[in-house]
């Protein structure tokens, strides 16, 4: 996670960070992908709501996040996505 | 449309040009489709809509250049219901003008940020009536697209001067070559080896694109 990440780099590393932990809590990916409380609140809204997480609770009700096939995807076409997206400025 | 402004010589080959051109636009958009589904960029879409226009545009305008060769028109229209040749051509001009221009305009959004479908009805509409409004809807139509190139060029030079690398340079490359090919169809409404320098200077961009994907695809 070196120099200034944009939005589809932040998505990266928060999938990849969910993928490595198999299940991981949204402190977890708080502090390895470095973002503050509210940007990952809605990082991880977005990716809830666009099918690349699943969210599950324990029955303490805490939360933690798994990578869906979607989201197995999206890192595995990573490089062709980032490269088209950046070629016609298609970043949101 | 080629019936008025392609010298005789190029009857034929300006078809498979435009052939050629509406099966590359299509890739980009079925590309384009593909990135949106695995990463939900919603500009993506955008970008596949507009190629899809632009390959449908394309492939109107090549129908009605081979029709022209092959002297089949009236069969052509028949088929249609329309019985006036003339009239047949001008709705085949048409639509092939609506979709381009709304390819186009779709590719404005992307550098309209943010865009809405506000600014597409907009431009759209402002589009219809300079088209309604005009003696000479050909001419109009290649000073709007060219005007829309212009605009969309200079979003994807500023693309590659915020990002210089070689996929960036190649689709700010390819758009300029489409502006100067738009530009040149503009003066083949007076010269006709113009639309033939028009249609190369097409093909060099449409295989920057392409080439463009190959390279992304390579990465």
């Amino acid at each position: 996670m070196k120099g200034k990440r944009d939005r589809l780099g932040i998505i990266n590393d928060i999938l990849e960070i969910v993928r490595d932990k198999a299940q991981v809590k949204p402190t977890q990916v708080m502090y390895k992908a470095n973002l503050s409380h509210e940007m990952l609140t809605s990082y991880l809204n977005e990716l809830l709501t666009k099918g690349f997480l699943v969210e599950h609770s324990d029955k303490a009700g805490r939360k933690t996040y798994a990578l869906t096939e979607k989201g197995f995807h999206f890192l595995r076409d990573y490089k062709i996505i980032k490269g088209f997206v950046e070629s016609y400025g298609l970043q949101e | 449309m080629a019936a008025y402004i392609s010298p005789a010589w190029f009857y034929g080959y300006d078809a498979a040009f435009q052939l050629l051109f509406a099966v590359i636009t299509l890739i980009i958009a079925a590309f384009s489709f593909k990135v949106y589904k695995a990463s939900e960029q919603r500009p993506a879409r955008l970008l596949g809509f507009a190629f899809l226009f632009i390959s449908l545009a394309f492939l109107v305008q090549a129908l009605l250049s081979a029709l022209l060769v092959s002297g089949a028109q009236e069969r052509a229209c028949d088929l249609i219901g329309l019985t006036l040749v003339g009239l047949c051509e001008s709705v085949g001009i048409l639509l092939h003008i609506a979709l381009m221009l709304t390819g186009l305009a779709l590719l404005v959004l992307l550098a309209v940020k943010p865009a809405g479908k506000r600014t597409l009805l907009l431009l759209l509409g402002v589009t219809l009536i300079a088209l309604a409004v005009s003696g000479d809807a050909l001419l109009t139509y290649y000073l709007l697209s060219s005007f829309f190139l212009a605009f969309i060029s200079w979003h994807f030079i500023e693309n590659y001067l915020s990002n210089k690398q070689t996929k960036t340079l190649l689709v700010a490359l390819a758009f300029l070559f489409l502006f100067f090919g738009s530009f040149h169809f503009l003066l083949a409404v007076n010269h006709e080896i113009f639309y033939v320098l028009g249609h190369f200077l097409e093909l060099a961009a449409y295989l920057l694109i392409l080439t463009n994907l190959y390279v992304v695809r390579k990465s």
